[in-house]
């Protein structure tokens, strides 16, 4: 065929397609105007796992449905699999690990749309921040600066992280209890009253845990006191999950916990933030005023 | 006269300019038993000749060259109806979906065409999946060189959702008819019956985007092998059969309910029909 022969078919220019990447607070709004949202803050030091834990129920549905759910769609589908990434034989690594994510990353939230394998409802959206250690080292800190963090303001679920492997250190098995006591005690005196928010605490890399004879029951009991007093009415006490996304050894299955996690999340949908209208009005509030913000 | 127009998508490689050299060829052959026949030739179809010589020859087809868009136009009869079709369905390479993937952009000769069909043809070849593998800690490989992450390494699936959801995006979310072309499927047909039941076990996060997304997406899997065998190795037999009857075909199930379209194994005029059926 000549040059001449070939085709040139209508062009319109200019389409750029969605970057795929984390979103930011403003991206996220087109999320959570759209349908109702759960927000999900994993809170935590550095290096407890929290970006693992996300990628881990993000690769699950790379296999199959996940937690009674289908994976129907991201748009931070590049995000998942940059943070993925490091996990994966492609990359050449010897040893399975996550990047960490930087502070100067600010607040931003990776997403998925799910949909009950029964496909009864709707796909649902969820937002997952995913904020470096270090900010949350500094709320511990100084709690106002949560007023600075909207993901603190408007999320549905705030899960502290309690890193597993520093539990099972002697050295370290008490400090790691205090910093998740002084940072939920921080979140709850910072995050605004809704009764249908709820805390929960999340326990990663109970495979080292387990290594050392650790028994689940009695961990849980111990970690569960990090919360005495400090929770308001009418939750006493967080929910507690035990995980490891990635355990090494035969200690626990791959992405062990990870499964009650999510769905504890999406639970959250149809019982309490789907059914809390003035929450949701509260939370678009926010986000119309932080959009508002970013674009003066 | 009908008017549709198609779009082929997939990544390089993917079977697209293989499955057009034998949708024409079939449908000028006078003794093939496929939905479409050629009724009038038009313009300069020198570009459709030199694939369907190709593929008579079992020749494989070389990579589609990112800076052609081969605008393809078929003529066609209903076998079924009798009625006349006008195919516009462009030959795109592979590359420019890679450049989406990349670049996060558009190319524009791509937009077009994708803005205006009326359904898509998404290209598979079960034999270049990248599915996603894992490091454990038993299976850690010794020294292998580290690799820096490129959006060209995820997994075929991912690629595949990802292009699915910027193609929503670029139409607004309106409804698309989509077939699913499995290529090479004379690879696959030995073990899987049922080309969406070899998507389930190969490209199972695709495979449940789709489910959640029927909606935006009615989809049905087709099983296609449009040389029939594999080449070069099974070059000597195919030249001693009949290019009618070389290729095959395999209808996978669908989101909607949906009748069998196909009227032969070689009809691979059979997604077209389901893409243009209303």
């Amino acid at each position: 065929m000549t040059d001449e022969a070939v085709a040139t078919l209508s062009s319109p220019a200019g389409y750029h397609a969605a970057a795929g990447e984390a979103l930011s607070v403003a991206d996220s709004f087109s999320i959570t105007r759209r349908a109702p949202t759960i927000v999900v803050a994993p809170l935590g030091p550095q290096g407890c796992g929290k970006t693992t834990l996300i990628t881990t129920m993000y690769d699950q549905f790379q296999l199959g449905p996940f937690a009674g759910h289908l994976f129907a769609g991201s748009e931070s589908l590049i995000g998942l699999e940059n943070r993925s990434f490091l996990s994966r034989t492609v990359s050449g690594e010897t040893n399975a690990r996550t990047e960490r994510t930087e502070v100067g990353a600010g607040e931003q939230y990776l997403h998925l749309r799910l949909q009950e394998e029964r496909q009864h409802e709707r796909p649902r959206d969820v937002l997952i921040a995913d904020m470096s250690g270090e900010i949350f080292e500094k709320l511990r800190d100084q709690p106002a600066l949560a007023a600075q963090f909207p993901v603190i303001q408007a999320a549905h679920a705030l899960a502290v992280f309690v890193d597993g492997e520093l539990l099972a250190s002697a050295k370290r098995h008490h400090s790691v209890l205090y910093d998740a006591r002084m940072l939920l005690a921080a979140i709850v005196q910072e995050a605004p009253p809704n009764p249908h928010r709820i805390f929960q605490i999340v326990i990663t890399k109970w495979d080292v845990l387990a290594k050392v004879g650790r028994a689940e029951s009695e961990v849980r009991n111990e970690v569960l006191q990090v919360a005495d007093g400090l929770l308001p009415r009418p939750a006493s006490q967080p929910d507690l999950f035990v995980t490891a996304a990635r355990p090494g050894g035969s200690a626990a299955p791959w992405a062990y916990g990870c499964a009650a996690l999510l769905s504890s999340w999406m639970k959250l949908d149809s019982e309490q933030a789907a059914m809390d209208e003035q929450w949701q009005a509260t939370a678009d509030r926010f986000f119309d005023r932080f959009k508002a913000h970013t674009r003066t | 006269m009908n008017e549709h127009r198609l779009v082929m998508t997939g990544m390089p490689a993917a079977g697209k300019t293989t499955f057009l050299a034998a949708l024409w060829s079939l449908g000028i052959s006078p003794h093939a038993n496929v939905s479409y026949r050629t009724e009038y030739i038009e313009g300069d179809v020198g570009y459709l000749n030199k694939i369907g010589l190709a593929w008579a020859e079992c020749t494989e087809l070389g990579h589609t060259e990112f800076s052609r868009v081969e605008s393809c136009v078929l003529r066609l009869r209903d076998a079924r109806l009798g009625t006349s079709e006008r195919l516009a369905i462009p030959d795109l390479s592979g590359e420019v979906f890679v450049h989406l993937l990349k670049e996060r952009a558009w190319d524009s000769r791509v937009a077009g065409p994708l803005l205006e069909t009326e359904g898509l043809l998404l290209f598979v070849n079960c034999e270049k999946v990248q599915e996603p593998a894992w490091i454990f800690e038993s299976e850690a490989p010794a020294d292998t060189p580290t690799t820096p992450w490129s959006p060209e390494l995820i997994p075929t699936q991912t690629q595949l959702v990802d292009l699915l959801q910027c193609i929503c995006d670029l139409r607004s979310h309106r409804e698309t008819r989509l077939a699913i072309m499995v290529s090479a499927w004379d690879r696959a047909a030995s073990i899987y019956a049922d080309p969406s039941l070899w998507m389930s076990d190969h490209l199972p996060l695709l495979t449940q985007y789709l489910v959640a997304n029927s909606l935006v997406w009615p989809n049905k899997a087709f099983g296609i092998s449009a040389q029939g065998g594999p080449l070069p190795q099974d070059e000597a037999r195919l030249l001693a059969m009949s290019p009618d009857e070389r290729p095959f075909i395999v209808e996978g199930a669908a989101s909607t309910s949906s009748a069998d379209v196909a009227l032969s194994p070689h009809d691979l005029g059979a997604p077209v029909r389901w893409l243009v059926a209303r």
